[in-house]
């Protein structure tokens, strides 16, 4: 328990990596979707945003992506103001967002391509991040050969392959099923602990937040405020099914469902 | 994968046979004095390929059509994609081609023959006004269906406008561009047709005509089934033209 402590106080004291500060966000409507939200993100950790649907989770990603304008409030990445999208940050799409018309190299490659990589380098890098997801074997498919998982593999992938600091995920196992997304979180936290990145993570699902993340930001909803941030703290030496049973990792998510029970209609 | 696709190669071509069955029944039927069964239409057609008519006719007919239909796709491409994908253009056209769409064009003939005449120019106009709001209007419709996530891809992986334009719309809008193009070029033809048989008798239209007047049924349907079967060799031709250019995974499977 103290080595998890003590590496828990060194990585808590990490540079924050993405900066949020008083960022908020209406919709025509009016929808409130944000109200002054203010977070900093610790570099190299995975960080999971986690609320019921219409807390603005998605929309504090794609915000902090540069994907949308806020309506007030900043956000710093890296020190430097958010214009729009840039080359430290890379998006993993709820719906994978893979072009239906190029092979799993193209796609994965794609990122590169449009910063006029040149085609062999782009595909030895392309390359070895298709076997680092596990997709070796598959690099002359079609997105419309493989399964959800491993469509959401190669979105993973284009993600890593333009070496970005800072990876948004944006609910990435959603449209994945329950199996398929087991397995995926467990090679995600592999994969993670090799690529000293950057995560963040939005989801619906607690237990999922609670496996991967090193923190959990809660959201409330309508409008979508700041309202807990809860750190985990499990033991990465265990296995993914020791955890699972951990008392540790099942108070947490019990703890977590508790508060958000209120917000659940 | 293969064994699904002779399947269904199987089916189609049992649905032709049906088909030319149930014609050579009802021609020795008869129906009508008026309709050939297909053994006779058959030789019509061949005497008629042998004395040089036919492919003299095809020659004819395929003139307006053809210089129609390649006006109609490129202009019919272009507005298309220009109204796409500019919000500032989009009032420009569109309506006039929802109104095109909708009308019964070949009401337009008569009014174009006083203006144009009987000669090509009216015959291709009429192929023009016939195949053009299809092509555009799809086009137009393809482009503004790009996948949001697509493009919301494209930005965020710093893709520039051109980039964006050439490596995810235009992909992404080729089926549905086809798909215009595909109907367009039969709205094309039907309007070539109709011209040989309105505004001046040539070519296949004048085969039709000229055919029934003298009452030699199977001649008629010899000339009627050599433009149909041009027709569906042409749309045959513009599918793998697509599947060549734009759409590498059907060329996988």
């Amino acid at each position: 328990m103290t080595t998890v402590e003590m590496q828990k106080t060194s990585s808590t004291k990490a540079a924050a990596a993405v900066s949020v500060r008083g960022v908020s966000m209406v919709y025509p409507g009016p929808v409130h979707a944000l109200d002054d939200i203010n977070l900093d993100f610790p570099a190299g950790q995975l960080t999971s945003l986690l609320g019921p649907s219409g807390c603005g989770k998605t929309t504090l990603l794609k915000i902090i992506a540069g994907l949308i304008q806020a309506a007030a409030g900043e956000v710093l990445v890296n020190g430097r103001k958010v214009e729009g999208p840039g080359p430290e940050r890379a998006f993993v799409f709820q719906d994978f967002a893979l072009l239906p018309w190029a092979n799993v190299v193209r796609n994965v490659a794609f990122g590169l391509e449009l910063r006029g990589v040149h085609i062999a380098e782009r595909e030895a890098v392309a390359e070895k991040y298709i076997r680092e997801v596990g997709l070796a074997g598959f690099e002359r498919k079609y997105p419309h050969e493989l399964s959800g998982g491993m469509r959401q593999r190669v979105g993973l992938a284009r993600a890593l392959a333009v070496k970005a600091d800072v990876l948004l995920m944006d609910e990435p196992f959603s449209a994945v099923d329950e199996q398929t997304r087991r397995k995926f979180q467990e090679d995600l936290l592999q994969l993670i602990s090799g690529e000293r990145r950057t995560f963040l993570f939005v989801t619906h699902s607690i237990e999922e937040a609670v496996y991967l993340s090193d923190s959990i930001v809660l959201l409330s909803p309508r409008p979508g405020k700041v309202w807990k941030i809860i750190e985990p703290r499990l033991s990465r030496k265990l296995s993914p099914d020791q955890i699972r049973r951990e008392p540790g990792y099942l108070d947490t998510v019990e703890t977590i469902w508790q508060s958000l029970k209120d917000y659940v209609e | 994968m293969s064994h699904i696709d002779y399947r269904s190669a199987g089916l189609q071509l049992t649905s032709v046979v049906v088909v030319l069955a149930i014609w050579e029944y009802a021609g020795r039927l008869p129906v009508s004095e008026a309709f050939p069964s297909l053994s006779a239409t058959a030789v019509a057609a061949w005497q008629m390929m042998r004395d040089g008519s036919l492919p003299q006719a095809l020659g004819i007919t395929i003139v307006p059509m053809a210089i129609g239909v390649t006006i109609s796709a490129v202009a019919g491409v272009l507005l298309g994609l220009a109204t796409g994908l500019s919000r500032r253009t989009e009032w420009l056209g569109i309506p006039l081609f929802l109104v095109l769409q909708a009308a019964p064009l070949a009401a337009l003939i008569p009014m174009l023959v006083l203006a144009y005449g009987v000669g090509l120019a009216t015959k291709v106009l009429v192929v023009c006004i016939m195949a053009v709001p299809v092509i555009v209007l799809n086009s137009y419709k393809a482009v503004r269906h790009t996948p949001v996530s697509l493009l919301e891809m494209g930005h965020s992986f710093l893709g520039t406008r051109r980039q964006t334009i050439f490596k995810i719309i235009l992909p992404a809008a080729s089926p549905v561009i086809f798909a215009g193009l595909r109907l367009g070029t039969a709205a094309g033809f039907v309007g070539a047709i109709l011209a040989e048989l309105l505004i001046s008798p040539t070519g296949i239209g004048d085969l039709i005509t000229y055919h029934q007047s003298i009452a030699e049924y199977p001649q008629m349907y010899a000339a009627i089934v050599a433009i149909i079967l041009l027709s569906a060799l042409f749309l045959e031709f513009l599918d793998r033209l697509e599947v060549t250019l734009f759409r590498p995974e059907r060329r996988a499977v």
